[in-house]
């Protein structure tokens, strides 16, 4: 796509043309370069959407939770995003997005907006596009956006660089005290939710996460709500606790720091993705795969082949 | 992927979907769905083609079938599931590929690599 046909894309979506921003999005995540392009538009037009992250294992209820969660931000939100990760597949590049399944019956029209979105080998629980697409979304002007991340392990934490709160979704007889006192999730969250809640071993899974909640030193208190989400149940209640965390957040200057790191984030992103390109450039000229051939076969130091890069490194462009 | 018709047959759509994800496509699955749920999907996804496991009436399909070309003229669609012959007329006049029960899964991964134009 030329920059041309991006800008013009561009303009009709921030217009609020929807099929334009479905191209835009698409257009980012197979292009790294069209997201420099867009940031580069869309920068000093930050706007404040609210940016509600959602993650835990696989099958925790994140899509389902999601989708219950609809009908009550549409109440406070004119309208809802949802951009919803899943994996791709290392062998393949493959990918079955499936969390659409549980979403879609929402009936809430054009009020809300879903987007599925493939990881393609990002290992932080979120796809490369993400911040790009988050940002996006903010200019065509979705107030509301609820981040779904793939099913996550311990360390799958990208999320919480992006997003002004998240919730971490969890099942009755997940783990034990010493699994809520590793390091890694249960320090991510915002927000608890143990999800299908109608299963045993609810109260002992809500001990062991109060117990390692306790010790962390978080200036708004962290709740955690018991839901069944497929019913409904509990799900209002954490409506309410997720818009009480953020009006407490507020008033606490967390929000602002939160918006600080986030744009940290994405700036260390941009630079480390361009630095990336660059050693790929290197390690792809004559000069440098001869350096890098050499290194491999022993001859040159790795300390002296990054001395070599350093000195030779291309521009950009 | 979508299915059309209220039949529970899951096993079609979800073989074709992972032999299309080991080919190397992201499939977005969206499940039993009304028009207006594969409309709103085929805009908002942006997706290069659909696919529908159409059970039971073929006028439900041929309905979603005419949305989604009125909302996005070009995009290909190919059909499965339980279709008569003379259904698989209806929908070949449409334009609709039609691979009925008994298609190899390497046919229907080439038409879907030829119909988004990968190959």
């Amino acid at each position: 796509m030329s920059e041309a046909a991006t800008q013009a894309l561009l303009a009709s979506a921030l217009q609020g043309d929807r099929s334009s921003l479905a191209r835009l999005l698409s257009h980012i995540e197979r292009d790294p370069s069209a997201e420099t392009e867009i940031r580069a538009t869309l920068a000093g037009t930050e706007t404040e959407s609210v940016v509600i992250g959602v993650t835990g294992p696989p099958g925790a209820g994140k899509s389902s939770l999601i989708s219950a969660l609809l009908t009550h931000t549409t109440k406070s939100f004119d309208r809802t995003a949802v951009l919803a990760v899943d994996p791709s597949s290392p062998f393949s590049g493959g990918a079955l997005l499936g969390d659409r399944v549980r979403m879609q019956h929402h009936g809430l029209g054009d009020r809300v907006l879903i987007r599925s979105m493939a990881s393609k080998g990002e290992s932080g629980g979120l796809a490369r596009a993400a911040s790009t697409a988050i940002q996006l979304l903010e200019a065509c002007g979705w107030p509301l956006i609820l981040v779904e991340t793939l099913g996550i392990g311990q360390v799958e934490l990208d999320v919480m660089n992006l997003a002004t709160v998240v919730a971490v979704v969890l099942n009755p007889g997940w783990g034990d005290t010493f699994q809520a006192n590793k390091a890694g999730l249960t320090e991510a969250g915002d927000v608890f939710v143990i999800n299908k809640a109608d299963k045993d071993g609810v109260q002992q899974t809500r001990a062991d996460l109060q117990d390692s909640l306790s010790l962390l030193q978080s200036p708004v208190p962290i709740q955690i709500f018991d839901t069944v989400a497929v019913n409904q149940d509990g799900v209002a209640e954490l409506w309410q606790g997720i818009q009480t965390y953020l009006a407490d957040a507020k008033a606490a200057g967390l929000l602002e720091q939160k918006l600080l790191t986030r744009r940290r984030r994405l700036l260390m992103r941009i630079l480390q993705r361009g630095f990336e390109t660059r050693i790929d450039a290197y390690c792809c000229s004559d000069h440098g795969s001869a350096q890098v051939q050499k290194a491999l076969a022993g001859e040159l130091p790795i300390e002296a082949l990054e001395e070599d890069l350093f000195a030779n490194i291309p521009q950009l462009g | 992927m979508a299915k059309t018709g209220l039949d529970g047959h899951w096993r079609g759509p979800t073989i074709v979907a992972r032999a299309l994800r080991d080919a190397g496509f992201e499939v977005i699955m969206i499940g039993m769905a009304n028009t207006d749920d594969i409309v709103t999907s085929a805009v908002d996804e942006d997706v290069d083609l659909v696919g529908l496991n159409i059970g039971g009436h073929i006028d439900v399909a041929i309905r979603a079938i005419e949305s989604v070309q009125s909302a996005r003229p070009k995009l290909p669609i190919f059909a499965g599931g339980t279709i008569t012959p003379r259904a698989a007329k209806q929908l070949e006049a449409l334009g609709v590929e039609v691979y009925p029960p008994g298609s190899q899964l390497t046919d229907i991964v080439d038409a879907a690599e030829r119909l988004t134009g990968i190959k």
